[in-house]
Order: C-alpha cells, then structure tokens, then sequence
C-alpha cells in the first residue's frame, strides 16, 4: 500500500497539469483554482494551454493511437527485423532495376498525357513543419533528416527530397530509427511540390499506412493531391474515404469529395 | 478590493450545483469566471473593449454550461470559450477597419489594422494537428512522458468519473514507475506538459508555411 502521508509537499503550479487533464480531487482542483485567482501567471499558462487540454480530453483516443505507434517504433518488431532483412537483401544493383521499372510503369501508367480534368482540384501546399534540433550524438539518419527539413522548411524541393531519401536510406538497418514514416511523408510532400508527382506517390503510399494518425492522414492527404494532379478521380475519392473521419482533415475531405462527385 | 466570497468548492462543483438550480452557486461561478476573465483580457484586449469581451463570454458560457460535454473541467472549458471570444473580437475589428480603408490604402491594412489576435489563433484542427505531432515528438525524446500521458489517456479513453479516471491513471503509471507518489506524479506530469508545450511553441513558430 502506498503511503499518502509520506508523499512530498506540492506547489500550487506542479497541480497545472493534473488540474488540466481532470486528475484532480475537488479539494486539489479548489486549491489550485484558487492560486489561478492570486497568481496571474499560472491563470496565463492556463489560458494558454487551454485548447491543447480541451483537445486532449476530447479526443483521447486519437492520441493514444499516436502514443502506442511511437512507443512500438522503438521496439524492434517482426517487421522491422524483416524490413532489415530485406534492406540486406536489396543490393544496390537490384534496387536500381526495380526502381527503374517502378519509374518506367509509373510514366506509362499514371502520368497523363494532357491537361486532366480533376488537376484543378488539387491544392499543393507544402506541409507545416516545426524544425527541432538534434543532439551532437543524434544518429546519422537524425541528422540527416534534420538537414533535409531545413532544405524543405526554404522550399528547395530537390534538396530536401535528396536529403530525405540519404536520411531513409541511412535509417534502413536502423530498426529502432523512429522517423522512417515522417521521412517518407516529407519525401512525397517535397517531390510533389517539385512536380515529380509519378515518385511522390510510391512514398506517400509508404507514409499512408503509417499507424500515426498525424503521419498517415498527410500522407493520404497529400495523395489525394497527387492522384488529382494524375487526373486519377477515382483514386483520389478511395484516399478520400479513408479521411473522412479524420478531426484534421474530415471536413476538407467531405468537401472535396461532393466535389469530386458533382457531374 | 474584491469582496465576494471565495467559493466554498471547485468550478467544476458549483457548476454541477448550479446546473441543479442553486441560484448562489451559479452567481458565485460567475463572478469567479469575471475575475479571472478580466485579468486574462486586459493583457490583450484595448480597455475600452474589455468588458463587452468578456461580457460577451460570459453570456455564451452562461447558456451552454448545462449542456456542454465533461470532457474537460468547466474552467479549462470556459477559458477556451473566452479565447474565442478574444479572437472574434479581433476579426470583427479587423474586418471594420478594412470596410472603411480606402481602396488605395489597401496595402497598408496589414500593418495598420489591431487585427494581430494576441491569444494565438490557431483553430481547432490546427491544434489537434499541432498536438499530435507534438506529443509524437515528446514520446521520442522521452519515453516516459510518452508513458505517462498515454496512461492518462488511456484511462479517459475508458471513461468514468473523475475519481476513476485518476485513479486509474496513476496506478498503471506506478506499475512501469513505482517509486511514484501521488504527488511525485503530478510534477512528474507538470514537467512533460512543460516540455509538451515547448515543442508546440518551437512547432508552431518554427512552421515554415503559414
């Protein structure tokens, strides 16, 4: 039995947080509501936190999600000990074959030919992104990937999109490499932007199935993009059902759908 | 200079009592919210204009409290809904201001116009996405944050009361950490929000197309 008596004495702000996500008793929350009377400050972060605990409590189940992904990238999986395998297997001489074929079905198949009729609809937009830096020690992939987004964060598409894939490749026999999903989303984001719509969507599609939700949905978001820069309707209205219940992009993809399905 | 009683109970509690028709609970919420509301908007709203915001806020709070979702305590709730107020207030100023500028003097509204909205002005999508990646990030860099909040998370993903919820939270939080206490847990949750919001403020300053 833990003993309660014996716990430490709390400051009024260390309450903030459990205050925010519920956790507190009423005698606890009336204490700490209290201080946000006398102290302006604590009453500030408060306000400014406000919409960020209300979206957490609204949605808990969302971000869960989001945690549970995170924590299984970080413990070696059967498909990323399989991944790894492969990534052994793949030489590059192999690689550069199936890449080449992938590009030659890619121009035959899903580039059009002539001015589409969905390409109207497509609205490319880079994707939001909040550089972080990286420790000294930070592994190559890190720091590679870290280099890319600067490339991306001032819009020199075939920088970052070159970054990003060393930053991949260099991740690959990294099985506990946590941004592999993130690399790919930016890769097919930056070579969209680029105009190289035909190899924006092979890692999109690696970035759609990502468990992320933030991850997976831009990626279909941006693949709804790239299927109509390919006056690819259909395919944009199947990436376009799976957002639908998206909170991020719900709305937008409803829209886009009604329009899509107008004669 | 204040005289009104401090509340014998949480927000949360007299909300509950005044839901249920108890006239002096509701008053006393009430002029607890003013107060708190008229420090937060002095700081960002011109004098003149502050007490129709938070007026206005209030009014809103006043006819949807009964009915809105306890996902979140009434506070937490009431100061979302005052943020928006903040941030209507600013759009209706700006918009006032663009419809009586001259045409020609239509490059200069950006500077011009008090339309800058102080309390931030993200929406709701922009802050659930900002928040996920956010938290993602948070989960690398310390997996024990990521532990303790997705506990916690998980704990309302299951429901019940708040009673339930935390104690629930806490303890399978102590089963991966257990030289938690009560208390220690707080600030331990006090700290990886601190970090939570840092990243959100690098994120969100950090975006590179706005």
């Amino acid at each position: 039995m833990r003993d309660e008596n014996r716990d430490i004495e709390i400051r009024d702000e260390d309450l903030l947080a459990a205050y925010e996500l519920g956790l507190l008793d009423d005698d606890a929350a009336h204490r700490f509501e209290a201080a946000t009377r006398k102290d302006a400050s604590l009453l500030e972060e408060l306000f400014e936190g406000a919409p960020a605990a209300a979206a957490m409590t609204a949605d808990p189940a969302r971000l869960v999600a989001v945690l549970r992904a995170v924590r299984a990238e970080s413990q070696p999986s059967t498909y990323a000990r399989l991944r790894g395998f492969f990534a052994d297997l793949l030489t590059p001489r192999i690689l550069a074959s199936a890449m080449v074929t992938a590009a030659v079905i890619i121009a035959l198949v899903l580039v059009p030919t002539g001015e589409g009729k969905f390409a109207g609809l497509a609205v490319l937009e880079p994707l939001a992104y909040g550089q972080i830096d990286v420790r000294g020690d930070a592994p190559t992939a890190d720091r590679l990937f870290h280099d890319a987004m600067d490339s991306y964060l001032v819009q020199n598409w075939d920088t970052a999109a070159v970054g990003l894939e060393q930053a991949i490749a260099a991740g690959a026999g990294d099985a506990s490499w946590s941004r592999n999903d993130q690399a790919h989303l930016y890769l097919g984001s930056a070579r969209l932007m680029a105009g190289r719509t035909g190899s924006a969507v092979t890692a999109l599609q690696t970035a759609a199935v990502s468990p992320q939700p933030p991850v997976s949905e831009r990626a279909s978001w941006q693949l709804v993009q790239a299927r109509l820069m390919l006056d690819d309707g259909h395919g944009a209205l199947i990436e376009l059902e799976g957002l639908l219940n998206s909170p991020v992009y719900g709305q937008r993809a409803l829209e886009l759908k009604k329009r899509l399905e107008t004669p | 200079m204040n005289d009104v009683p401090t509340p014998e109970a949480s927000f949360d509690t007299l909300g509950d009592r005044a839901a249920g028709g108890d006239g002096r609970a509701e008053a006393v919420l009430f002029e607890e919210l003013r107060v708190r509301f008229l420090t937060i908007t002095k700081r960002r709203v011109q004098p003149d204009h502050v007490e129709d915001v938070v007026q206005d806020a209030l009014r809103i709070i006043l006819g949807k409290y009964r009915e809105r979702s306890r996902d979140c305590g009434l506070l937490v709730w009431s100061l979302t809904v005052l943020r928006n107020v903040i941030g209507n207030h600013y759009q209706t100023r700006r918009r006032e201001t663009e419809r009586t500028t001259q045409v020609e003097d239509w490059q200069r509204i950006g500077e011009e116009t008090p339309g800058k909205d102080p309390s931030g002005g993200l929406d709701h999508d922009e802050t659930a996405g900002l928040l996920e990646n956010a938290v993602a990030e948070l989960a690398r860099r310390s997996p024990r944050c990521g532990d303790i909040f997705r506990h916690i998370l998980e704990s309302h993903e299951r429901g019940g009361g708040q009673r339930e919820i935390s104690q629930r939270a806490f303890e399978t939080v102590c089963l991966e950490h257990p030289d938690l206490t009560r208390n220690t847990f707080y600030v331990a949750l006090h700290r990886c929000r601190a970090q939570l919001r840092s990243l959100m403020d690098r994120m969100e300053t950090g975006v590179g197309h706005a």
